[in-house]
């Protein structure tokens, strides 16, 4: 047996400048929100790691923290925002001003990608996107044709995270997980990325039901309470308060800074 | 100027008068894909008033879900309360793009004469005013559902002969536009729900056609409201107002927190 427990700081410190790094769960629901916070903390202190790739299926709080960290440079989501709450503060100010490079996707363009990828081809062929503005946008993504039925498809290229970071509910030592019902891509990130580390509410010494196992993983890292403010179902909800705080008091880098000192250290 | 809040007289907002005209659209035992905020309110009011075999389907994987508690977003717990499928998004969009999924409802933040919705940008793409969240699963829905029903507030800002992006196909520049693209036939925009009206598309056009006002307003604020030529079917209808059993659904069991209404 492989013990694959490290600390918070550890896993914090794989993150190297530069790489594209998929955070697991979904908006505002079972994100790696200790992680995030380990991530900021390195950032603050080293200047450690920036020029980010941030790849989120919806982006929520998570992404916008980093964002307003100034460690991103290019975001890769179908969606940035706080759904019910409102728009993303930091990624909008940001976005409004062009300052922020985003890789615009799709629902199909990022499953399909990551599809791709854990298949071990190229592309994905689907007819998201055609008769819309969004093809233009991204030049490096082609079409093909079926060459069974002659239809011209879209060719969702392949996708492949360095480091997937995903919340887990159980696990065990060797990184069997547990992630429940709600699983939004985190099966796929574990397959797709090269690195992939969980952070898990409670390490059991065996678990009845697994839906990421262990052997796709790198490290645990013991985390209860490590999604709040997002939700962890059904552990606990999310806490709509910091989230309300938070779009009511940021708006730009000087309130972003008030608030982000306030919440990591 | 007319008020977009609560009509005089009246004993319901415009927000429950939109959960109701949206909830009358869904059909009972058929697949609709629900967005986030007034699809979920429609989505259980029909479940609990005549479509209780309505299969509701969340990006997020849920489907199927009985909506006894309000989702507050579509990734929320109650999406997969008694659902009878808890998947994840890649299964849902191919689903969606294998055509298993009738209805979709969906949302932008503008909408022109053929139905396409941006929720990308305003503005220019490279120089935006307001850089919007994206997409979604707004173009999946757009692309693959057999027939999507917007729900949007009207006004002029909103529906606009020629939007600054389009994220979300609907028939395009008119008929035929949605095939020559290669999206599926048959598939395209059904219904546009907003609080002044209930729109539909011309057969032959595919232009956007007036079907019914909400109670309260008349053809000519409607039009007024449109930043583009509205059709108006000949018999332009008058949408009854939300009944007082539909309001109490809405009120003691849809939303009894009064999260939306």
């Amino acid at each position: 047996m492989v013990n694959k427990e490290i600390p918070m700081q550890e896993a914090a410190a794989g993150v190297s400048s530069g790489c594209t790094l998929a955070l697991g769960g979904m908006t505002l629901y079972r994100r790696p929100m200790e992680f995030v916070r380990a991530l900021l903390n390195r950032f603050y202190s080293t200047g450690e790691p920036r020029d980010l790739t941030l790849l989120s299926f919806a982006a929520g709080l998570e992404s916008d923290l980093l964002v307003g960290a100034g460690m991103v440079s290019r975001v890769r989501a179908c969606y940035f925002g706080l759904e019910i709450f409102g728009l993303a503060p930091m990624f909008t100010y940001y976005a409004n001003r062009g300052e922020i490079e985003i890789i615009e996707e799709t629902e199909a363009s990022l499953s399909l990608g990551l599809r791709a990828q854990i298949a071990g081809v190229g592309f994905m062929p689907s007819r998201g996107w055609l008769g819309t503005d969004l093809p233009a946008l991204r030049p490096d993504v082609r079409t093909i044709i079926d060459p069974y039925s002659g239809e011209e498809l879209i060719a969702f290229p392949a996708i492949r995270p360095d480091v997937a970071v995903i919340h887990a509910i159980q696990a065990d030592v060797e990184g069997n997980a547990d992630i429940g019902k709600n699983k939004s891509v985190d099966e796929e990130l574990v397959l797709a990325a090269d690195k992939v580390w969980l952070t898990v509410e409670q390490i059991i010494p065996e678990l009845s039901r697994v839906n990421v196992i262990g052997p796709l993983v790198d490290g645990i890292v013991k985390a209860p309470g490590g999604a709040l403010p997002s939700s962890c179902h059904p552990l606990y909800p999310m806490d709509g308060e910091i989230m309300l705080a938070y779009t009511e008091k940021v708006s730009d880098p000087a309130s972003f800074d008030v608030f982000i000192q306030q919440w990591v250290g | 100027m007319m008020s977009q809040t609560e009509m005089p007289g009246s004993n319901y907002n415009p927000a429950e008068m939109l959960i109701c005209t949206a909830a009358r659209l869904m059909t009972d035992n058929t697949t609709a894909f629900i967005g986030t905020g007034i699809p979920m309110l429609a989505a259980s009011l029909a479940q609990k008033m005549h479509a209780p075999n309505l299969v509701t389907v969340f990006e997020f994987g849920g489907t199927g879900a009985i909506l006894e508690e309000l989702p507050t977003c579509v990734g929320g717990e109650a999406t997969f309360h008694r659902a009878v499928a808890a998947s994840g998004i890649c299964d849902i969009v191919e689903t969606a793009q294998r055509g298993f999924i009738e209805y979709g409802f969906l949302g932008g933040a503008q909408i022109d004469p053929y139905g396409n919705l941006n929720s990308t940008v305003i503005g220019d793409y490279y120089h935006p005013k307001v850089r919007l969240p994206g997409s979604g699963g707004g173009n999946d829905v757009g692309s693959h559902c057999w027939q999507t029903i917007a729900i949007m507030r009207h006004d002029r800002k909103r529906f606009v002969e020629q939007l600054d992006f389009i994220t979300t196909p609907g028939f395009l520049d008119g008929p035929g536009a949605r095939e020559t693209a290669g999206l599926p036939p048959g598939t395209g925009p059904y219904r546009v729900v907003t609080n002044l009206a209930l729109m539909g598309y011309h057969p032959e056009s595919k232009r956007m056609i007036l079907l019914a006002t909400q109670p309260g307003f008349t053809v000519e604020q409607v039009l007024d409201f449109t930043g583009f030529e509205l059709l108006l079917a000949d018999q332009v209808e008058k949408n009854p107002s939300p009944t007082d059993e539909e309001l109490r659904i809405l009120r003691m069991e849809v939303d009894r927190d009064r999260l939306y209404i």
